[in-house]
């Protein structure tokens, strides 16, 4: 973080020269204990997170987590109500959002009614005074990637969601700033162009090396695309992590079941401290052995009754037969074919599991099937705080 | 008899114009059903209410008084002249019979009400614009302490009609030499033009889009080039709007005039044509002054008709 001023510095007088700011030696971003309070609503609380220079952090949480709060605070377009937000060694507390150097896509795609396309993209530049012939050489080579070129002449009422989101993305990619926040960008895309935008996105985020936060209330499109996911619920930070830490070791029952394709298995079961067994169903339906690392590992930390045991579909084993040891006995339900694999929920006993297998086994609706499962793939956490106490971290 | 003509004749225009509604009714019914139907209704209904009067106007404003006096009534001037309009701004004419008619004993009058109409309306509408501006700017976009206090009082002030408050304003105005002065009547029509282009600014400032604002902030713009580079820019229709409003209050405002300009060189146009009735004048002229002072708001109202259309009026409050 050494020489992080004189950067700033250097990025500032950068831009009164209209000149890109440098592309490296930037420090990263550091929020500090930072609360937001709206006059009745605390919608930010305690927040703590670095973001490191470069990196492509997705903020992810379900709507009205706080993450816009979070990156118009970033942006300053809202002050933190306490707390410090340092870009580098630099308090931004108070920094006005126009001496920031930052560019931002909004959720709600704010272009401006009364200027076309081309000149959409090219406002901010044109506000930090860049050459007339640098702004068109780069809004032409922007609304190449994104595929609007033919649309450069159009006012903004003419375009229809999806080309007005390109637009907004276009106009902060063309600007070349020392942060990007992207809020929601592929929001009205239709999953096609999404899933392509994604694709588009990282590989840009790879050549510019900019710092990019990236808000979005869908696992998979942060899982697709970040470095590291910081997972918010109800306006604190839940966990930060990769995304296969994040899917591998959730840290606790709420993120398990945030994250992942298909929504996780989740069974109150009972462990016997004393013999090491699990009642994974009610009734005696399922009952394993559990290995000794685990039994340990529940052991230590007090667990003797009622566990939370999560088990991902994906993890699940569906076979013919009658149950064998650690096995339960069900009946599948319903089938959804998703192409490569196959969705089944399944009826055990009172209890509905969802497991997702190879397309290779095909069963019907009604077909008596056994379950098991694979316990390098099972967590478990505690009923109360939800905190997963197995695996462990770093496994 | 000759009293009968009058009636007779808004009868007739009554049931021409029931006809061509109920003609419009029968089309627009086979077109498109009972909705359209209605509006096409009201809508002509509207246009005849409006247009009528300005007809007869214009007939009488075209035609010499002999022909304005002969019976039954011409519904257009079958002898057309302009000699009125000549007249009332000083000219002399040859009349259908080849006699001399003189100037209008009130084209002096016509002539510097004209012009200080249009030097009080056009200082007016420039320094409204400049103060209420920003002021709409800030009750529309801000948040603060007694926003609401003061569009209420805004509102509050448009209330009441002017002539409830010229008695005690026409003896100010005498105490600080402002009686029959110019810049008088500049200073009290800021009380009619303010409140209402801050009216209707408010509320078009505060229907924007408000990440708009903040994407320019975030763009590089301070809170005051945001204001004149994206806020300005995309009002353009609200404050033609606004401008033009306030324009036409200024033009045609009548109750101050009369009290506190009527008979003085800062008299405007409005208090001439009650003048002119008082004195020994004839409909024509008259119908050619009212024409005279009807076409500047017209030409406004029709610059700005598409704006007009294009503008939601959003209630601030
Ligand atoms: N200006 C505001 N005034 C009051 N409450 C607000 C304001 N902005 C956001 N909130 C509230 O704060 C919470 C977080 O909002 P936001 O950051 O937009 O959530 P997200 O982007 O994660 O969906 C929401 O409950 C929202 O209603
Ligand atoms: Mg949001």
């Amino acid at each position: 973080m050494t020489g992080s001023v004189s950067t700033i510095a250097a990025a500032e007088t950068g831009r009164a020269r209209g000149a890109a700011p440098p592309a490296s030696g930037r420090a990263s971003i550091r929020l500090i204990d930072v609360h937001k309070r709206f006059e009745t609503f605390h919608a930010v609380r305690g927040l703590n997170l670095e973001i490191r220079d470069g990196e492509l952090l997705v903020l992810l949480g379900p709507s009205g987590c706080g993450k816009t709060t979070t990156l118009n605070m970033l942006a300053g377009l809202e002050q933190p109500t306490s707390g410090q937000i340092l870009f580098g060694d630099r308090l931004m507390n108070d920094v006005p959002p126009e001496e920031r150097d930052i560019a931002m896509v909004f959720q709600s795609i704010a272009l401006y009614p009364h200027l076309n396309v081309r000149d959409n993209i090219g406002f901010g530049l044109r506000s930090r005074k860049v050459p007339k012939e640098e702004i068109a050489r780069r809004v032409e080579e922007v609304s190449r990637t994104l595929d609007i070129a033919r649309l450069l002449d159009r006012k903004i009422h003419q375009l229809s969601g999806g080309q007005r989101q390109r637009v907004a993305i276009a106009k902060a990619l063309v600007r070349r700033p020392t942060l990007f926040l992207l809020d929601e960008p592929f929001s009205s895309l239709d999953a096609e162009l999404r899933r392509q935008m994604r694709g588009e996105l990282v590989r840009i985020h790879r050549e510019v090396e900019t710092t990019m936060v990236f808000v979005t209330h869908d696992q998979e499109e942060a899982m697709a695309i970040a470095d590291r996911i910081a997972v918010m619920n109800a306006g604190e930070m839940v966990q930060i992590g990769s995304p296969l830490d994040l899917y591998q070791t959730p840290k606790n029952r709420w993120v398990a079941r945030f994250i992942g394709a298909h929504p996780i298995n989740l069974l109150d079961a009972r462990f016997d401290a004393g013999s090491g067994t699990l009642a994974l169903l009610p009734d005696g339906r399922w009952t394993a052995t559990v290995p000794p690392e685990i039994a340990a590992a529940l052991r230590s930390n007090g667990a003797n009754g009622t566990v939370s045991v999560g088990i991902r579909p994906e993890h699940l084993t569906v076979e013919s037969g009658p149950p064998g040891n650690g096995q339960a006995g069900g009946e599948i339900y319903t089938r959804q074919i998703l192409g490569t694999e196959i969705l089944y929920e399944i009826d055990a006993g009172s209890t509905r599991l969802r497991a997702v297998t190879p397309t290779a086994r095909l069963f019907n609706p009604g077909d008596p099937v056994r379950i098991g499962l694979d316990w390098a793939n099972a967590f478990f956490f505690d009923p109360q705080t939800e905190a997963r106490l197995y695996p462990p971290d770093g496994r | 008899m000759n009293t009968w003509v009058g009636p007779i004749i808004v009868l007739a225009i009554v049931a021409v114009a029931v006809v061509l509604a109920v003609i419009a009714i029968n089309v627009a019914f086979r077109r498109a059903g009972a909705r359209r139907a209605l509006t096409y209704f009201f809508a002509a209904l509207l246009v005849v209410w409006t247009l009528v009067p300005i007809y007869w106007l214009l007939n009488m404003a075209l035609m010499y008084k002999t022909e304005l006096l002969s019976v039954p009534t011409h519904l257009y001037p079958h002898d057309l002249t302009t000699s009125n309009f000549v007249r009332i701004f000083g000219g002399s004419a040859t009349g259908p019979t080849g006699e001399e008619l003189l100037p209008v004993g009130q084209a002096p009058a016509i002539k510097r009400g004209l012009v200080n109409s249009t030097i009080v309306a056009l200082a007016v509408t420039a320094l409204t614009v400049l103060v209420a501006l920003p002021v709409s700017y800030a009750l529309g976009r801000l948040q603060f302490r007694g926003r609401s206090g003061m569009l209420f009082a805004i509102l509050l002030s448009r209330s009441y009609p002017p002539i409830a408050i010229v008695i005690p304003f026409s003896y100010l105005y005498i105490r600080w030499d402002l009686q029959g002065t110019l810049r008088g009547l500049i200073l009290i029509y800021f009380t009619l033009t303010i409140p209402l282009f801050v009216w209707v600014m408010t509320g078009f400032f505060s229907s924007l889009p408000r990440t708009v604002e903040a994407a320019a902030r975030v763009d590089g713009n301070t809170r005051w080039q945001t204001f004149y580079r994206v806020i300005l820019p995309m009002s353009w229709p609200g404050i033609a709007v606004a401008t033009a409003i306030s324009f036409m209050v200024c033009w045609n405002e009548f109750a101050f005039a009369q009290f506190l300009a009527a008979g003085s060189p800062a008299q405007t146009f409005p208090p001439v044509l009650p003048a002119m009735f008082f004195q020994i004048s004839m409909p024509t002229e008259m119908a050619a002054a009212s024409i005279v002072g009807i076409v500047p708001p017209a030409i406004l109202a029709y610059l700005f008709q598409r704006r007009i259309r294009s503008l939601n009026l959003v209630d601030p409050l």
